[in-house]
């Protein structure tokens, strides 16, 4: 029986260059106010065309700019040359900066919840339905401020992605609280501040086994407080205005909500999926508070109700991720066919003519080849045609997820970006994504620059590269979408953040000699199975990057001694042995760790399952 | 026949929030069982802006005008289901005994295939209940199965009256009594929660007329802390809902008649009601409606005892009766489950046909809308290929004004509108789903019973 090789040649190598962007200079104080950006290539604002120009910057503003600019003599000089600057991106909705709630701290209602309570022992608090605000997740009065930290690290993460400025709200359940602006600089927390309490954060979370838990409870409760907080401004507004009137009531979250009944404090409402966001619009219907719809994933479903411009947007910069099968199944396919083809073929052989599963199999099993038991595997594998219209169903909906930015952006919605629920690892993944399915980068930029400005009410400060602006640059080595561009410099009101980028040559760890180090001689192994140990031999050899291996056990007594598949990755090696075990072929696969002179590991064997291996080296090659 | 459900879908897809789309149609030749006018055989009927204009032989209709021919087919109203949970995202609001403020309306869900199930088994307006886990639960929601429509609002059957749930008996002590330490523990309880309710209500309702008339007076009335809770029972007590009260014994029923005398509501139908029959005179006399499972009990202690003639007993005595499903199955059979009562019980069949039909219709207050095939109501209407009595009986098309919704020749396997992209296998692949009373009440329990 002819058996193939599959021997890896261990000298491919190709150094790839890993781009790994540092910041250098987080700890250093500024020496001076004055920075000089020279001969940028500058963008200054989405779909303006690129120019060359030097950007002076002091004390956190853009000063001058422009192509013959005159550099003072103060100024620290950044030369980009061949760089590309872009007014840095503004977070529409997001958490950067947020702590995770102390889930330690005790809660205010009865302790362990309904579902744990001493039915005996009568609760201090009559019941979870009449809980104070805090348990019930009604905190509208709560600023995000005290739970911010310049420690947290989501800072530096997203400003290294490009982020200069963000509005960020608190984490809670129904009614968190409100939300600031921040910029994403500073020595202590309180530099990150600019502007606090300018948003109210709404979600359908509801408040586990306290009122309102569900999302009727929390319309409910939204209705009623709405409802207070309106007939409480008119109280206030008649007690100035008007004689003999009775002193307002005073509720700590109908008076926080007061803002948000003067349509002067917007809602952000998150609303990742359609029908969050429908809910979301229902209730912006029925009680009239300024709305943006955020976090939204699937906005296009319900496009047409964000073209009157009443209610803003802010999409989610998270994607969906593809968890179809197919790809593994791609990956796999090949892999499982050539096993079950030759587990086939080896069944086949093992069972006399007459017994064949199917016609195709009827010829003498001796003349089988791999390529006849493929064609049988082929027609006994059945596809489901229901699955495959899933599967096709579903590809069609993570298309149009990706679609969202590109479909909107077509039909003229306005919309800006937010992070709150995206990951930075993901950043430049996911607006590439979004790129390729139909949003362009001016589209994309105004959605990370003039559009979230705007919503947030700081287009005259922000947004744009021009004079009298914050100086919130990003410095990148290529077209900031582009594939491989890379955040040399991230300048945040003024304050320089460089990155380095280095080539790291990564070596495909199939390097010959360490290869040769690692794995040539003569091993011993020890497989221990439930009844018995196994022990036996292994032998290495390395000739011209390619490795070739040998068993001996006293357990084979027959067939090949060959070992296949032979890979060695970094240090770990893995490779294939056929066993002859009276008659039965059963392939065992080896993946061992190799740790200098001994390995240890495992070795799979089909259905029997996985055993421990372990080993030492014998005897060094002799050179 | 064809497409017609595909054409109506992408039609509906651009719709703008709030229309409500309606369709024109003429359904040719069929036995048309209008329920409250007898059977017509080979009759039109012609429909108009999703509403029913004429009925008829040989009815002209205006040119293109779409026809349906139900030559050798049995056209019946559309099916009402009177108790279900379908449709809904929140069935539940478990936290506290009392919460007739939450509005399962504000929870529907546009997606949920169980209502395009329903629309396969002729089912054309359901009643989409909030749970029995609380004494006083929240307001139901009457919707219409316009399934394809992707805003959630236009399920909503316009101008339907409000309707409230109420629970008597186990389900409620055990989710608060038993699971979370408060009134009520037991029956006695249940009433007093109950009354305490009425009472908070009244007592809102009059500072809520004082106010008006002192504002009347004086333009700086200071209004009483609005209370969605306490108004809404004053609502109750206005005769402005309907309730719709989970029972199953004949002295629970009684117990709440007499609270309900004590507080001058009338409007009521008990749901379930399966010791109903026990006090079939004394619901009439009342005028409390009843809305029961053909054959189901002893499913737990206090459903220990009921009898399939529940509905033949209840509807003899004069009480206006249903028969509904409770369930995102039994919604889909709705009409076997009325013909159960010609085998237990012998109603006629027009009897039968309004306990699915006009019956439901009254008990939730649209029956000058749906419940029956005439002219100028609803174009809800279901086609069969038998009598829809008969086993061999099976839905061939369903009809929601005037459009058409399920079509047998026209059933892609897969009917979803909504596909989330992460999911792991399809709803439809193994995924129980559990339209009942007690969802979401998991969490309420110690044990569950």
């Amino acid at each position: 029986m002819k058996r193939k090789f599959f021997l890896i040649p261990l000298f491919i190598l190709g150094f790839i260059a890993v781009i790994i962007a540092q910041p250098v200079s987080e700890d250093l104080p500024q020496v001076t106010g004055c920075i000089a950006l020279i001969n940028a290539k500058v963008i200054a604002a989405p779909g303006k065309p690129v120019q060359v120009e030097t950007i002076i910057m002091r004390d956190g503003l853009i000063t001058d700019i422009g192509p013959r600019v005159k550099i003072p003599a103060d100024a620290y000089r950044v030369p980009a040359d061949s760089l590309y600057a872009y007014p840095a991106f503004i977070d529409a909705f997001s958490s950067i900066g947020v702590k995770n709630p102390d889930t330690d701290a005790p809660r205010g209602g009865p302790q362990g919840g309904p579902g744990n309570r001493d039915r005996n022992s009568h609760p201090a608090v009559d019941d979870e339905g009449n809980a104070s605000l805090e348990d019930a997740g009604i905190t509208p009065f709560r600023s995000v401020r005290p739970t911010v930290d310049i420690k947290e690290k989501s800072i530096a993460d997203w400003r290294a992605q490009g982020f200069a400025i963000a509005h960020i709200v608190p984490k809670g359940k129904m009614i968190p609280g409100k939300g600031s602006l921040i910029i994403l600089s500073g020595k202590k927390t309180d530099d990150l501040f600019w502007k606090e309490d300018i948003s109210m954060f709404a979600q359908w979370s509801g408040a586990g086994d306290t009122y309102p838990s569900t999302v009727i409870g929390i319309m409910a409760k939204w209705r009623e407080l709405y409802h207070n907080a309106t007939q409480d401004l008119a109280q206030q507004t008649s007690y100035t205005n008007a004689m003999l009137v009775p002193r307002p009531h005073y509720n700590q979250a109908h008076e926080a909500l007061i803002p948000v009944v003067k349509k002067d404090m917007p809602v952000y409402f998150r609303a990742p999926k359609v029908k969050d966001i429908s809910r979301a619009l229902a209730m912006q219907k029925d009680l009239g508070m300024k709305m943006v719809i955020s976090d939204a994933e699937e906005a296009w479903y319900l496009k047409d109700q964000f073209k009157s411009g009443t209610i803003s947007l802010v999409l989610s910069l998270a994607l969906p991720e593809d968890k179809s099968d197919k790809k593994k199944d791609e990956a796999k396919a090949e892999e499982k066919d050539k096993k079950e083809a030759k587990e086939k073929n080896e069944e086949a052989m093992l069972r006399p003519a007459h017994a064949q599963p199917d016609a195709t199999a009827q010829q003498p099993a001796k003349e089988k080849n791999v390529d006849s038991t493929q064609t049988i595997i082929k027609n006994t594998i059945k596809t489901d045609p229901e699955k495959e219209a899933f599967e096709k169903k579903r590809a069609q909906s993570l298309k149009e997820h990706y679609q969202q930015a590109g479909v909107l952006a077509k039909e003229g919605i306005p919309f800006s970006f937010g992070t709150l629920s995206g990951k930075s690892a993901d950043f430049t993944k996911n607006i590439k994504l979004m790129m390729d399915n139909g949003l362009t980068s001016d589209q994309a930029l105004s959605a990370l620059t003039t559009q979230p400005a705007k919503l947030l009410g700081i287009e005259k400060n922000c947004g744009t590269i021009d004079i009298g602006k914050m100086a919130n640059v990003i410095v990148s080595s290529k077209p900031i979408f582009e594939k491989d561009a890379a955040i040399r410099y991230m300048i945040v009101e003024g304050n320089l953040y460089e990155y380095e980028v280095k080539e790291k040559k990564k070596n495909s760890g199939k390097e010959s000699a360490s290869a040769k180090g690692l794995i040539s001689g003569t091993w011993s192994y020890t497989i221990e199975t439930p009844d018995q140990k196994r022990e036996g031999t292994l032998e290495f050899t390395d000739q011209s990057g390619s490795i070739t291996g040998t068993i001996t056990s006293s357990d084979i007594t027959s067939g090949n001694k060959e070992l296949e598949s032979i890979v060695l990755d970094g240090n770990t090696l893995a490779f294939t042995f056929d066993l002859d075990m009276g008659g039965q072929m059963m392939t065992l696969e080896f993946n061992l760790k190799m740790n200098g002179e001994s390995f240890d590991g495992n070795v799979n064997v089909g259905e029997f399952g996985s055993f421990p291996v372990t080993g030492q080296r014998t005897s060094k090659p002799k050179n | 026949m064809r497409n017609i459900i595909f054409l109506s879908l992408l039609f509906s897809f651009h719709l703008v929030v709030g229309q409500v789309p309606t369709g024109d149609m003429i359904i040719r030749k069929g036995t048309v069982l209008t329920i409250t006018k007898g059977t017509l055989t080979e009759t039109d009927i012609l429909v108009q802006k999703g509403k029913i204009s004429a009925i008829g032989k040989e009815l002209k209709a205006p040119a293109g005008t779409k026809e349906i021919d139900a030559t050798g087919l049995f056209v019946m109203p559309g099916i009402i289901d009177a108790h279900s949970h379908i449709g809904i995202d929140a069935v539940n609001e478990a936290t506290n005994p009392i919460t007739p403020e939450v509005k399962v309306g504000d929870a529907i869900d546009p997606f949920d295939m169980a209502i395009y199930r329903a629309l396969a088994g002729g089912v054309t307006t359901s009643h989409a209940m909030h749970g029995s886990a609380n004494v006083i639960g929240g307001q139901c929601q009457t919707i219409k199965h316009r399934y394809g429509l992707m805003d959630p609002s236009a399920f909503i059957f316009k101008d339907a009256p409000r309707t409230l749930k109420f629970a008597l008996g186990e389900n409620p002590i055990r989710v608060h009594g038993e699971g979370r330490g408060v009134q009520p523990r037991t029956r006695m309880g249940v009433e007093r929660v109950i009354r305490n309710a009425f009472a908070e209500g009244q007592v809102y309702r009059d500072k809520m007329k004082a106010y008006e008339l002192e504002k009347v007076k004086n333009p700086n009335a200071v209004p009483p802390v609005y209370n969605e809770r306490y108004q809404t029972m004053a609502d109750i007590l206005d005769g402005k809902i309907i309730i719709q009260c989970h029972s199953y014994r004949a002295d629970e029923i009684l117990m709440l008649m007499n609270v309900l005398r004590d507080f001058g509501v009338k409007k009521i139908t008990f749901q379930h009601a399966n010791e109903g029959f026990k006090v079939a005179p004394e619901l009439a006399a009342f005028g409390a409606m009843a809305s029961v499972f053909s054959d189901w009990w002893a499913y737990k202690f206090e459903v220990y005892y009921s009898t399939a003639y529940n509905a033949t007993i209840l509807t003899r005595n004069g009480v206006v009766t249903s028969i509904n499903s409770d369930s995102g199955e039994m919604i889909r059979h709705l009409y076997y489950e009325a013909a159960k009562t010609q085998r237990y019980g012998g109603l006629s069949d027009d009897e039968a046909l309004s306990l699915i039909t006009i019956n439901p219709a009254r008990q939730l207050g649209i029956d000058d809308k749906v419940g029956s095939i005439e002219i100028g109501k609803d174009a809800d209407i279901a086609i069969f290929s038998g009598h829809p009595l008969s086993v061999y009986a099976v839905p061939q098309m369903t009809i929601v004004d005037g459009i058409v919704r399920f079509d047998k020749e026209n059933d892609p396997s897969d009917m979803r509108i909504y596909i989330d992209p992460e999911e792991a296998t399809p709803a439809y692949y193994g995924r129980e789903e559990v339209d009942e009373c007690m969802r979401g009440t998991d969490l309420m329990f110690n044990n569950r019973h």
